[in-house]
């Protein structure tokens, strides 16, 4: 074969060195504002600092499966490797975050809910999407034939992506038809401050700036996969 | 080898539940909840959670008929 290179032709090798940069320097900079700068909470304490660490970790969660979702839609369209590449990059780090927003939540939970563990709807929907992506990776898993794989893949990636509000709201309703949860009233949301809230958004920004270099990363190592197993 | 394929068989059938799990959920939750309702006299709570059983399996029947396809082809 004369194509043996495989078309990886862009300016992501070349960038990330300063993307990686770009997200460890904006990451120190959200973690010394979370720490230090942001006003200590009147209910929580210093405890709610976790809240800046959390909430970023629950976006990433949701961003990378939706990126999940575009790409085995695109996948399914134009049958291009880039797009499966992209999907499982993104199930992957979206696994991780779900698992460390799992975490981050149970932290916070035990000081100002008593708890590690409750069965809150958004707490179970977060459960089922960690396993239900846990499962898109095994499924993955299987087969060895490439495009099948990236079918069934594809396929379960965009089911995912539908059942996770499904669930989310029939927990709610299970939920909101019989009890309230009365430990999480309590807690609530106070309204917040403007130092809180730029604190959250430059953690924010980090946040999704490591994301996107975790991708590129991936992205280009899936390819690179791809290249030697499947282009024969 | 035989091992090697025994456990990728093994795995194959333990990957099931773990896929259908989070799909059905929501059809247990509704129908659970739906029945204890209709049982305990509750009309309006059965019938808005048959409607929401309705609800899933319009969707879960739509998204098979658009891309369930490109999963057997």
């Amino acid at each position: 074969m004369t194509e043996t290179t495989i078309p990886r032709g862009n300016t992501l090798p070349r960038i990330r060195p300063w993307l990686g940069i770009a997200a460890a320097a904006s990451f120190v900079v959200a973690s010394v504002m979370a720490l230090f700068w942001a006003p200590t909470d009147a209910v929580q304490g210093d405890v709610y600092r976790i809240l800046y660490v959390h909430v970023p970790l629950a976006w990433l969660a949701y961003l990378a499966f939706v990126i999940v979702f575009l790409a085995s839609v695109g996948w399914l369209w134009t049958k291009r490797p880039f797009f499966d590449a992209v999907a499982v990059a993104s199930a992957e780090i979206g696994v991780l975050f779900t698992g460390l927003f799992l975490v981050a939540g149970s932290i916070w939970a035990k000081p100002t809910w008593g708890v590690w563990w409750t069965w809150e709807p958004r707490l179970v929907t977060t459960a089922i999407m960690f396993v239900m992506y846990v499962g898109y990776l095994l499924l993955r898993g299987l087969s060895t034939d490439f495009s099948r794989r990236a079918n069934r893949a594809a396929v379960f990636g965009i089911i995912a992506v539908i059942d996770v509000p499904i669930v989310h709201l029939s927990v709610l309703w299970a939920n909101s038809l019989h009890q309230l949860p009365t430990v999480l009233r309590a807690a609530g949301s106070p309204a917040l401050d403007s130092s809180m809230l730029l604190t959250l958004m430059v953690s924010l920004f980090a946040y999704t700036l490591i994301y996107t270099y975790f991708m590129s990363a991936r992205v280009s190592l899936e390819r690179a996969r791809q290249g030697r197993l499947w282009t024969t | 080898m035989d091992v090697v394929l025994a456990l990728r068989l093994r795995a194959r059938a333990a990957l099931v539940p773990i896929l259908a799990l989070p799909v059905l959920v929501p059809q247990l939750v509704a129908a659970t909840r739906g029945t204890s309702a209709a049982l305990s006299g509750d009309a309006v709570g059965a019938l808005s959670w048959a409607g929401l059983l309705f609800a899933f399996a319009v969707v879960y029947t739509v998204i098979g008929l658009t891309i369930v396809p490109a999963a057997i082809e």
